[in-house]
This record gives C-alpha cells, structure tokens and sequence, in this order.
C-alpha cells in the first residue's frame, strides 16, 4: 500500500466530519494518519548507496523526486539508525551536472557532441568488434564495481565470459577485497563470512586490525558502542598506525609500525601456543595445517620488472602439523613482536590473553588496513587463523569478520564472481567443471567459456598503458582517481585505444573517455546489492532517471545485442530483473549458496544466504544454524572438499613493506577514507552538506613533526614521492591523528590526488595493491 | 482537519542551538526567521541538522544533555536539549559526529537541484481546542520535551503545559512510523 496526501485528501472529504471524533469513538480505531499522509511522500525501501553496511532506507517520493529518506526501523541492520552520508542520499541524484545523454568526444579531441543512444550503443558494439577482429579477445576488458547492482554484474559476466569470450572483466574491488576473498578461499574454501552482524551484540571483545570503524562503518560501529554501554566488561582494542575517531572509544589504542600487523599476529599465535590456549579438541576435529609460499624474493611486490609482468611463484598448501607451527612460530616471542611492532610486551600479552580466553566471545573487525597490504592474504590468513586455533569461529559473538567497502562488493563482485578469474557461486573459470556448469545454465555450447584468467585490475592498466589491451568499458567507478601511482596510467585519447565511461557525473576519468553514457542511479532503477553478512537486498525503482540516463544493466544487454549476443538476454522486457535474478540464483541453489527467491527479497529486508526453505542463516558451518550442517554440534567446514572438509590453518610469516622511509624519503604515508566522502567523492562532494563539512583534502601531521619543519593547520605543503607530488594544507592535530614520521592523506578529492604519490606495490597472491604504505618527503609549498 | 494540525513539524530538527530568537514569549511573528534557520541547517525535514557552532572543547552532551543548558557566549547561549536519549540503539554515549557534522566551508563544489522536504509551519486543528496530531515521526525524537519544553526550544513550537509529562494521552502519533511493517512500505 502507498497513500499519497492528496489521495487521502480525498477519502477525508468524503468522511470530514468523522474523522474529529476518530479518537474518542468507542470501538473506532485511532488511526491518528499514517505517515504517507503525514508528508505526502510515498516511501519505499532500498538499501544505502555508500558503503558495505548495506543500512536500510526508506526513500521519500513526491512528484517524481526523491524528498527525504528515513533510516528504516525494520532493517535489522541498521533498525532505524544512519549516518551522515546516508541521511545526505537523496542530493546525490540531484547534482545539477548529471551527465543525461550520450555524449562522443570531437574528432581531434577537444569538446564533446551529444548523440544518440542508437549511435552510442553501435559504436560501442563496433569498436569492441573491431578489437575482437584486429587482437582477439584478450585486447578487450570491462571495469566495473563493487556498486554495481547484481543485475549489472550478472549481464557484464555473461556477455563477457559467453559472449565475447573474454574474461577481461574486474571490479574495482579487486583493490578493496580481494584479500579478503583470497583469505576465506584458501581456508574455507568458500568467500565471504561465517559470523554476521548479531555478532556485535554478542561479543565480548572486539578487535580492529587497522580499522578505522568509527569513520567507515559507522552504523556498525554505533551497535557496538550499544552493546558496550548494556554490557560495561565489552572492551574495544584498537591495533592501528594512527589515532583515529575509533581510537577514542577505544579501551586501548595499540600503535604499531606499518606493515608489522603480520609480526604482531604471529607473536599472539606464538602466546596462545605457550598459554596452553589452543582449543585442541575443536582443532583435532576441524582444522589442518598448510605452509605456503615463503620465498620473499620469490613472491616479491608485484610492482616493476619482471615480477610486475609475470607471477611465477605457486602458493601451493604443503601439509603441516601443529608440532611444526610451534617452531614456525618460535621466532615470535613477545620481545621479538614488541621491537617489529613498537608494541609493549605486556601489550602483546595482552592481546594473547583476549584470543585465548575461552570464556569471552572475540571478534575480529577489518577492512582496508589489512586487505590493502602487499602481503594482505597473509594477513587475512592470520586473523583467520587466530579464530581457528582457539575454536572461536562459527558461533555467535566468535568470528573473524571482514567488513566490506562497497555496498555489492560482496554481492555483485564476489557472489556473481566479476574478477577476472571467477564465475558465480565461488566458482573459477580454471576448473573445467565450473565452466561446464556455467555453460549448462547460460545455455552455451561446451568450451565457449576461457579458462585462461583475465588481467586482474592492476595489470589491465597496465596492459592498457603498453597496448596490449585496446577497448575498455568503464562503469561505475572512477580509476583516474583511485588507482595507485595514478600517472603510471596516464592516458591521452587519441592513443588508439577505446575507452567508454557509464556514470552519472563528470569524473577525472570521463575526461579521458572517449565516449560517455549517461547511467541510473540507485533508485532510479530496479536493484539488488548484497552487503559484508551474505545479506542480499532488492529494491524497487521509485524515480525516473534524469535526460536519457539508462542503467548499466541494460547498456550492456543492448551492446550484446547489436553484436549479435542477444541471446545471452532473452529476458521479457517488462519482468527482465526477476527473471534474471531466478537464472542467476541458479548456480547456488544445492552448494551452500542459495540466495532467497525475487519474490522473498522483495518482500523483506533483505535475507542472509544461505537461503534453504525460505529461512536464512546467522552462522555458516555452525550446527543449529547452517542448514548444510547435519551435526548436532559443533562445526563442519562443509566447503573445504581438498582439505577434508576442515578448515586450513596457514602458516605466514612476517615480511617488510615494499618500500621504507628512508633520508631522502623519511615519512610513512597512509591513504584512506573520511566519514563524510565515499570513496573518490563524485556523489558525496555534490551534496552541500557533506562537501562543506570537508571540502579538500588535507594532511594529517603529527605535532611534534609539525612544530619541527614549522609546519601549521592550514598552510599548504608539498608532499613528495618517488612517483609523483602534490600540495596540500596541512592538518595538525585534527580529527585522525598520525604518530610522528607518519603522514595520512584521504583520498577523494579529484583536486589533490593522494594518488599520484601511492605505490603499485601488491599481495601478489590477491592482487590488492597496498595504498597504506608508501615512503614520502614534505616540504614546504 | 484534525489531521494536519498543529505546530508543525519542526519538531523534527528543530531544536539546533542558535534560534536567537528563541524567547520566553512565543511570538509567532518570529516563526518566519526561525523557521529559515532551520532550513539552513537541515538538507529536508528528518535530516540531521548540521553543526552551527564552532568546535568547543568537552563532549557535546555536557551541554546538549537531556534537558538543555545555557551556554553563555555561543550562539544564541542555549544549547537544545538531546532528543535522541531515549532512541532504541542510542545513548547519551551515541557517537554524535556519526550524523552531525561541523562545516569549514560555506561553498559548494558543484551546484545541486535538490530540494528536501518541507513540511508546513502550521497546520489545521479539527476545531479550536483540539490536541494536534504529532506532525512527524516519534523515532529519534521520543523525548518530547528536548524540542517543545526548555528555553531552546523554537518558539512556533514551544508546549503550554509541558508540566504534564504523557503527551502521547492527547498527541497521537502518525501510525506506522514507529511500527513499521511491510503493509507500509513497499
């Protein structure tokens, strides 16, 4: 039901003269009015645009505009609660740059010209044709996004995979996730978290491994802050390389040198070992013990020469036992840990008795400080690991969570699989059997998927750069921006390449584009995200988008056709995303990944997967919960096949950061987020109140570095890299705060790119470039 | 139309520190120039209100506690009093900055065309003498008196009897806001 005001109107005509008495009739019902009539809005749910959190809204609609959003109170997410961002979600659909039509760059490049969608779309078509013709399907590529939509995801796999029969197709969460992915793949066999959001109400202690929750899951981080203030023994530890909004609220802020998160899990390892706090029974029962790659010149960062080419090394899982982890980690005593980490040795104590204390429930927070690391699959590994040893894992309030940045990166990039090696349902395009899965229900002939992995994103630029890839389709994500060591990727058109750029504003990046297309945002299209806890939500249209502005979804299934691949979209034209949807939930009905039906997503607040009899799922491989599991208790790594159906406890040492401060480069640089701005800020800076409250970057400078170069809040400084400078006001005992020698610069702001000084550098297993550490000089401007 | 009544909806937001013009008196003339404050510190009527004061040293709610305080030398030297106390999630140990937010800048980086809801300063009462139907949602704002009672309070919006602590015996509240359910919402 949706009452608008002027129907209530209306009905009130008619019955005026009753309704003065609605609330003192006996037997009548005190209706008082509903909140439709209250505002004259219609309301509607949908999912928040920004982060992972996945917060539910209801949005306000009136004459075709969205008015208001309220943070929905039927959302056990988020129930009712949103932060500055969310309650800010309307404006960004208002920015009075809205790209609304087509638009081709001029021949000899300066300017652009309006076109249709039939000529855009055709030259679309055309120019990736002529790639495929002239350099095979190697030479074209798709970026798109952890905000891509399902539907989006779903139709660029497709068309790719069985259509053009490339899998040059990435996300741009392969900068933001894909160490997670790598972490729960090598140990469970299956991405993405057993624990979910009641995990903040039932824990006890809760640990942030760099992770600034505060600022980047607010909403999440107000649950915990909740939790604390009913149950005052709930304890916050803050593991972090500067102080940040989360610090404050922290019961203690434990400062470590970048890069030395990896020293400093092993060394807790090291003392659950030496506490007797291994859970032994849970371990004999439910975990093994791997090795993997060790060999630093071997692994190497990924970022020049031949290791930036060709990755030769195999992290293979070579059998290991718990007497052989016990010398892996004899090294890790706690004043080795304290001199790599900065740490006191009663910190790290400290730290071995929350692990090992069977009678609180542990939980381990992170996000980018752990994934944006050059050795980030380790450090997924070790958190992991930490929850297997001690049996903390799979229950309520005991979990290793990741959280995630984009509110599909799970959802869209990693459930529908649009990284360059994967298909749906946490299959890969190497495994035979997965393609012929894939072929069978996208109704393929055999052999029409490649099995070869495509570019993962940081070599697509690159093969961009060199040539070797020459048609790119960009949605939804602004890499001019937010790629690190941006002018290694530097790009003139007219280089012959072809660069197409769907997004609703005008970015860095559709200034390099060659053609632009006008998209949809959020509401104004039908949708379905699903957020960090396998929590999959739909939404209905309740606008219509600006101009001739189409979604992503349906540029593509329209370049498929004209290229003669339409029937990979052989969908109905009034029921195409549901029918789309029950396709795709297909490949996890039977596999531990069954999404809930279209019919039950719309009905709900969205459905954790998996999804059996209608009924969702708290805690994967824990009995009682999971509907896989058919133990009374206790887990079952159901997933794991080649591990036994256990769980693999990886063993990963500690290895330096790519590059150090040195004397001609002597700061430590960290990139990252702000409360206010999403990511490269294209939305969030073109809403008024979000821009005003940080209108430009800045950089943070500790006190005493700042009183040393005389530096002060508000004057601007040079920071120089090996790569590249950029000048910026200096921010002196603001909101985040660095220790000395450490600087940290947000990066979303198109005018100071952060970017241009970060380093390339990469976890070479998950292909995650690291932008928190990089060496850096400031000067004086 | 005993619906639309009343006061107004200000209540929402309303209470931000600054309403120089909040006195004693309650003179509707001066609904004009508050509600215009409001507007400029609210994005639509539900959002949270940015913050209109230059950072102070201490927690907010030392000033912002549950009944408002005098704050002598900033703004209008009264700070509104917390609406959100008794919000299911929420304490006075909430983290503020969450949602409110100081602004260092008054330009914009590219123009916007939103326009957020508005509600109407005043409604109609069924007769004269009726209690009005609360204008807005209780959720975050289930402590009436922070907005209606107090000297912060907006004067267009200020309560006669705010002695008399059940306001919800006479003000009913707009159904399905605060127990939403799919009915609803769609």
């Amino acid at each position: 039901m949706s009452v608008n005001r002027r129907d209530f109107m209306t009905q009130l005509g008619v019955t005026a003269g009753a309704s003065a008495m609605l609330s003192c009739t006996p037997g009548s019902t005190p209706t008082a009015v509903s909140r439709a009539e209250m505002d004259g809005l219609t309301w509607s749910k949908a999912p928040c645009r920004f982060c992972g959190t996945g917060c539910g809204v209801e949005v306000g609609v009136e004459d075709g505009k969205v008015r208001a959003v309220r943070g929905d109170e039927a959302s056990p997410v988020n129930r009712g609660l949103l932060c500055v961002k969310g309650y800010h979600l309307p404006a960004i659909l208002y920015g009075k740059d809205r790209l609304t039509s087509p638009l081709r760059r001029k021949e000899g490049g300066r300017g652009w010209e309006k076109i249709s969608w039939d000529d855009a779309l055709n030259l679309v078509a055309v120019k990736f044709q002529e790639t495929l013709d002239s350099d095979g399907p190697e030479a074209v590529s798709m970026y798109g996004s952890g905000q891509w939509t399902v539907f989006d995801g779903y139709a660029a796999t497709k068309w790719f995979r069985g259509g053009l029969k490339s899998n040059n197709l990435e996300p741009n969460a392969r900068l933001c996730m894909a160490s997670a992915v790598m972490g729960f793949m090598t140990q469970f066999q299956s991405d993405e978290p057993m624990g979910c959001y009641e995990d903040f109400e039932a824990g006890d202690d809760f640990i942030m491994w760099g992770n600034n929750m505060a600022e980047m899951h607010p909403v999440l981080f107000s649950r915990i802050l909740e939790n604390q203030r009913k149950n005052p023994g709930v304890r916050i530890f803050d593991i972090a390389t500067r102080w940040t909004d989360t610090s404050e609220y922290a019961d203690a802020f434990l400062q470590i040198q970048p890069g030395s998160d990896l020293a400093l899990a092993n060394g807790i390892l090291h003392l659950i070992m030496e506490n007797g706090a291994v859970d032994e029974a849970f371990v004999n029962e439910n975990v093994v013990f791997k090795r993997g790659i060790e060999d630093l010149d071997q692994i190497g960062y990924g970022c020049y020469g031949e290791q930036a080419e060709h990755y030769k090394f195999k992290d293979e899982p070579a059998a290991s036992s718990l007497e052989e982890l016990e010398t892996f980690l004899a090294d890790y005593t706690p004043a080795k840990v304290s001199e790599l980490t900065g740490l006191s040795e009663g910190q790290i104590r400290m730290l071995g008795d929350v692990y090992g204390d069977r009678g609180r429930g542990t939980v381990s927070l992170w996000c980018m400080g752990v994934n944006q690391h050059v050795r980030g699959t380790w450090m997924n590994n070790l958190i992991n690991d930490l929850h297997l040893i001690t049996g903390k894992i799979s229950r309520p309030g005991n979990n290793p969570l990741s959280l995630t940045g984009q509110p599909s990166a799970c959802g869209t990039a990693r459930e529908v699989g649009t990284l360059s090696n994967r298909l749906p349902a946490d299959m890969l395009v190497t495994v035979p059997e997965h393609r012929a899965k894939a072929e069978e229900i996208w109704g393929l002939e055999p052999g029409t998927i490649p099995e070869k992995p495509g570019y993962h994103t940081v070599d697509l630029f690159r093969a961009l750069a060199r040539g070797d890839v020459k048609t790119m389709w960009i949605q939804v994500t602004n890499p001019w921006v937010s790629l690190p060591n941006l002018t290694r990727f530097e790009r003139k058109p007219g280089d012959g390449r072809f660069i197409v750029v769907s997004d609703i504003y005008p970015t860095p990046t559709t200034e390099i584009a060659d053609l632009i297309l006008p998209s949809a945002a959020w509401v104004e299209r039908e949708g379905v995200f699903g957020n960090t806890e396998r929590r999959t939500q739909q939404w209905n249209k309740a606008v219509e988008p600006p101009g001739e502005a189409r979604e992503d979804a349906w540029q593509i299934m329209e370049v498929a056709k004209r290229m003669g691949m339409g029937h990979l979209f052989d969908y109905s034209e009034e029921n195409w995303h549901e029918e789309m949807f029950e396709e795709y939930r297909r490949f996890g009905l039977g596999v531990g990944k069954d999404l809930a039906s279209y019919d039950q997503l719309k009905e709900t607040r969205g459905m954790r997967w998996p999804v059996v009899d209608g009924k969702e799922t708290l805690y994967r491989y824990a009995a009682g919960y999971d509907p896989y599991v058919k133990k009374e208790a206790g887990v079952h790594f159901y997933k794991a096949k080649t591990f036994g159906e256990k769980a693999a406890f990886w063993m990963r040492p500690y290895q330096p950061p790519a590059e150090v401060p040195d004397e001609e480069y002597p700061f430590w640089l960290s990139t990252g987020r702000v409360l206010e701005h999403w990511h490269t800020g294209s939305m969030t800076r073109r809403v008024k109140e979000l821009h005003q409250a940080v209108p430009a970057a800045y950089v943070e400078v500790n006190r005493a570095d700042a009183d040393r170069l005389q530096v002060e809040t508000g004057m601007p400084v040079r920071l120089i890299s090996r790569r590249g400078s950029v000048t910026l006001p200096a921010l002196v005992d603001g909101r985040g705060q660095p220790p000395i020698g450490s600087l940290f610069v947000p990066f979303f702001d198109e005018a100071k790119l952060a970017n241009v000084l970060t380093l390339d550098a990469m976890d070479c297993i998950s292909k995650e470039p690291d932008y928190k550490k990089c060496a850096v000089r400031l000067e004086k401007a | 139309m005993a619906k639309y009544i009343a006061a107004t909806i200000l209540a929402v937001v309303a209470g931000l520190s600054g309403c120089g013009d909040a006195t004693n008196d309650g003179n509707l003339a001066m609904v004009p120039a508050s509600l215009s404050v409001r507007d400029q510190r609210v994005a639509y009527s539900g959002a949270p209100p940015v913050i209109p004061h230059v950072r102070q040293s201490g927690k907010c709610i030392v000033c912002h506690n549950e009944s408002g305080s005098k704050v002598p030398g900033i703004g209008s030297g009264l700070a509104p009093a917390n609406p959100h106390v008794q919000t299911p999630g929420m304490s006075d140990q909430s983290r503020c900055r969450q949602c409110h937010v100081f602004a260092q800048s008054s330009d914009t980086f590219r123009d916007n065309a939103f326009v957020g809801l508005k509600l109407p300063p005043h409604g109609e009462r069924a007769f004269a003498g009726a209690p009005p139907v609360m204008p807005h949602p209780m959720f975050m704002h289930e402590n009436c008196q922070a907005c209606h009672a107090g000297e912060a309070a907006r004067p267009e919006i200020r309560c006669t009897h705010s002695e008399r602590t059940r306001c919800l015996q006479c003000h009913l509240q707009p159904s399905g806001s605060d127990a939403p359910n799919l009915a609803d919402v769609k």
